[in-house]
């Protein structure tokens, strides 16, 4: 033991009782005999050949090509297998024995053979078993007298890869027929999907279900009950803006941003975590995980309020402290919000058909118009493979939810003419000193990107400046543009959102509805000017795309962040104080342009040393819940900062909060189930190289 | 027969063998099983469930490097995927505890019975992350290396919590017995004060 936790009085004492402890413990005095027998039992009739031997029965003919239809998913010596090799004794098994269940993994019995002289082995992926040189009949009195006949014939074996617990096998299973031909039956054992749904399944039950649990699960597979996984989100686009560094405060004493509200990227890892996938780090942007949620900052005096705190972190063992910066933007009652006209583009090409996307679309505009304030207008614009205007702004709530049900999703999909429209539309009925606002929503815009996305942007940017603002909303895991989406609200000068449930969508559009529509400062940014005498280096976590120069925080014609009413942008510093800190930790400033009249106003307020003097446990909710969610982003982005943070260690914190009936904001509790989902997905964050 | 053998023998399918091997770590497991999870049943499970994983990945392990560390290692992912899968409220404290430690050798006068229940409990209110550290510390008396190799952590990791861990042992019982304290040293040197 080392010596720094030598100097604990207890130490010997727990010596002394964990020796007496284990002096008195012993494990079953029939431990071996039970291994033993749960072997025997393995072997004759392993969990494993069961799969196959129920999946086979499905005789399930699917695609077109064999080789491509026909994927088996079973153990590593799955029995079919043991009996080519027992008759041929050639060596056709692949993986390694154990791999499936390889220590750390979820513990599966993967390999049920036993190792022993008969066991086959070899080291390779793929293995193909050639037809001519090993086309072996498989007896019928074997352990799986349903699956095959005498006459079948085992014509190729091929390891597609090899995931936990399961080899994905393709087996092509031939057999004789009356006139001695071979027929190629295609006995699909089993779809790479189901397999996956087993896989999946498995991981969820863990090692040790019973076999009638198992039989259970394979036959809901097989019946469908059981729904697979859906399809790996493809071909969508994220951009890596990097990770914030350190900066040592004598050398660079600034930090300087961008204000943003946006919350997409949480709920689009929502979405990916809940349909069982790790979202790619690249979609990660802490800041938007930070503003989720509700912060406690008291009602503002003016137009923005700065609050701060800190606490050492709980998280890391180099005693650095976690600051929170809060800007809360003042909030304006609904009735005192101006009148809007909106101008709806909506997506109805044919991916807006799956997962019931415009479905919630649908929904999402119901919340908001059941929100809206007298003299609120909506008009609509469809787009698939043309646009076209389906309803001008009108004040009847009746039409707008009539035009909006009667949408069917379709072929093509042509953004940019339905965004052209929808900005004409909004042009047309422009009202002055009103809120006019085009709201895109689409589950992917990657056609804006090929061709004439330039002339787009920057006719968007020119709108923005005469007061026509946009909204993005996007739905749908696949084909997603986030980058896309986010450029577009930016240059817009309006809000990303992304929508992956209907809460979601009553979040947004039902008591978030004024923030939604509201500015109440464009080009907001912030700047923190750390004090070298107390803080050695600082580091922003997030805002790696909203960063700005020292010198544009004072240049008012840089494009910076809008706010909308009642919003609250949050901001966590990582910082090491010096040896022995003196005077304050730094001034925060925040400057932003009134949006009707463009005058520039600025609030600061000086950090005092002392707000570390909180230690994190008796910190604030939020504090200790914002703190802990830029962590897990920090995780889920695998920023080398956090290479020390556990998920585990995220959970506790927020299982003792709730255990103290502190988290009474479900959106904490939702925080919680996520960490503990990405847990379960294996997600472990940043691994240096040689680990 | 030593150990080396034994494992070669394994790896031949000689089940003999492995039995040698369950009975020189049979206990060892099962008690560090049970320190982890406070669950008899449960512990009776995951050992039984670890060592024939452990047979069956035996070829993967090289003869004459630690066993005992790659069998902890074995041991330590079940209870952590049983584990994972149970909220820590859902185990009582007392679960595994039938009796009472009723008699204690009169040569190790150290620990009483009331010393031991104590201990007991300020060990339920360890994390269960800590908690594994412990037991493996002292229980399994292993060595911070061999722990960090067990649990996927960093050695630095492994002292930390470890240091956490006692110091949060101390402070839960240090009220209870004026033996314990004071604490000649809490913190070792860190960068922050709070």
């Amino acid at each position: 033991m080392s010596n720094d936790t030598n100097t604990f009085p207890i130490e010997s004492k727990l010596s002394g009782f964990f020796d007496k402890e284990r002096a008195e413990t012993h494990a079953p005095v029939d431990l071996f005999d039970r291994i033993e027998s749960n072997l025997t039992e393995q072997a004759s009739n392993s969990l494993w050949s069961r799969v196959a031997l129920l999946a086979a029965t499905r005789r399930q003919i699917v695609g077109t090509g064999i080789a491509a239809a026909l994927v088996v998913a079973i153990g590593v010596t799955a029995w079919q297998i043991g009996i080519v090799s027992d008759n041929s004794n050639s060596t056709i098994y692949a993986g390694e024995p154990g791999e499936a269940g390889a220590p750390g993994a979820l513990g599966a019995p993967g390999a049920p053979g036993m190792p022993g002289p008969s066991g086959t082995r070899g080291g390779a992926d793929d293995v193909t078993l050639n037809p001519a040189a090993a086309p072996t009949a498989m007896p019928a009195a074997t352990a799986a007298p349903n699956f095959v006949s005498a006459d079948t014939v085992v014509q190729t074996v091929t390891v597609e890869r090899v995931v936990p617990q399961f080899l994905v096998q393709t087996v092509v299973v031939s057999e004789q027929g009356d006139s001695g031909e071979v027929v190629v039956t295609a006995d699909s054992v089993m779809t790479l999907v189901d397999a996956e749904a087993i896989v999946a399944a498995l991981s969820e039950s863990g090692y040790g279900i019973s076999q009638e649990q198992y039989d259970e699960l394979v036959r809901q597979v097989l019946a469908g009950e059981l729904l697979p996984p859906p399809e790996p989100p493809s071909a969508t686009f994220f951009q890596n803006y990097g990770v914030n560094p350190f900066s040592t405060t004598s050398v660079d004493p600034f930090s300087t941003f961008a204000m943003d509200v946006d919350t997409a990227s949480y709920t689009l890892t929502r979405g990916w975590l809940n349909s069982g996938r790790v979202p790619p780090p690249d979609a990660i942007r802490v800041e938007e995980f930070v503003n989720y949620f509700d912060q406690d900052y008291p009602d503002t005096t003016g137009t923005f309020d700065i609050n701060v705190d800190a606490a050492a972190s709980p998280f890391h063992d180099d005693g650095r402290i976690l600051l929170r910066i809060g800007v809360n933007g003042q909030d304006i009652a609904v009735d005192d919000r101006r009148v809007a006209t909106l101008s709806f583009v909506i997506d109805t090409s044919g991916s807006m058909g799956r997962d019931n996307r415009l479905g919630l679309v649908q929904r999402s505009i119901g919340e908001l118009v059941s929100n809206l304030r007298d003299g609120d207008r909506i008009g609509i614009v469809e787009y698939g493979t043309t646009a076209r205007r389906l309803l001008e702004p009108t004040t009847d709530k009746g039409s707008v939810l009539t035009v909006v049900n009667s949408l069917v999703a379709r072929n093509s999909t042509n953004a940019e003419q339905g965004l052209r429209l929808g900005y004409a539309m909004a042009e047309e009925n422009f009202i002055p000193g009103n809120i006019n606002r085009v709201i895109l929503m689409s589950d992917g815009v990657a056609n804006i990107g090929q061709t004439g996305s330039d002339a787009l942007l920057s006719d968007i940017k020119e709108t923005a400046q005469d007061g026509i603002t946009l909204s993005t909303v996007g739905v749908g895991l696949d084909n997603f543009n986030d980058v896309l989406l986010e450029h577009l609200a930016d240059d817009g000068d309006g809000n990303y959102s992304y929508i992956d449930s209907l809460s979601e969508a009553t979040r947004i559009f039902g008591n978030g509805l004024t923030g939604f529509l509201e500015v109440i400062a464009t080009e907001a940014k912030i700047q923190v000017e750390f004090n070298p005498e107390a803080v050695a280096m600082h580091r922003l976590v997030g805002y790696e795309n909203r960063s700005l120069t020292t010198e544009e925080f004072l240049d008012d014609t840089v494009d910076a962040g809008e706010v909308g009413a009642g919003h609250t942008v949050t901001a966590i510093y990582e910082l090491r104080l010096v040896d022995e800190p003196v005077g304050k930790l730094g001034d925060v400033r925040v400057r932003y342009a009134d949006p009707d009249t463009g005058e520039i106003g600025e609030v600061s307020i000086a950090v005092e040393g002392k707000v570390t003097d909180v230690a994190f446990s008796d910190s604030r909710t939020a504090y200790q819940v914002t703190a802990t969610a830029a962590m897990f982003a920090e995780i889920l982005r695998e920023s080398p900062h956090a290479g020390d943070v556990s998920l585990a260690e995220l959970a506790e914190v927020l299982r003792g909060l709730s255990a103290a009936g502190q988290l009474s904001d479900p959106r904490s509790e939702e925080l919680l189930k996520l960490i503990e989902t990405a847990q379960a997905l294996g997600v472990t964050g940043y691994i240096p190289a040689g680990e | 027969m030593n150990e080396i053998q034994a494992v070669k023998l394994c790896q031949e399918g000689h089940k003999g063998a492995f039995k040698g091997i369950v009975e020189q770590y049979g206990d060892l497991m099962y008690g560090t099983a049970l320190m982890m999870t406070r669950d008899r049943m449960l512990a009776e499970d995951i050992v039984q469930d670890a060592l024939i994983l452990a047979w069956k990945s035996i070829r993967k392990f090289e003869p004459g490097t630690n066993l005992k560390a790659w069998l902890m290692t074995i041991l330590v992912n079940r209870v952590k995927s049983i584990m994972r899968r149970r909220r820590p409220t859902e185990i009582s404290s007392t679960e595994y505890y039938e009796e009472p430690y009723s008699s204690f050798n009169s040569l190790d006068a150290v620990i009483t019975a009331e010393d031991a229940d104590r201990i007991r409990s300020a060990l339920s209110e360890l994390p269960f992350e800590p908690r594994q550290a412990v037991v493996l510390r002292f229980y399994a008396e292993m060595s911070v290396p061999e722990i960090a190799r067990t649990l996927g952590w960093k050695e630095g990791t492994v002292k930390s919590r470890l240091h956490r861990a006692l110091r949060q042992l101390q402070g839960i019982l240090e009220p209870l017995n004026p033996d314990l304290s004071p604490v000649p040293v809490l913190l070792p040197k860190e960068g922050m004060q709070r």
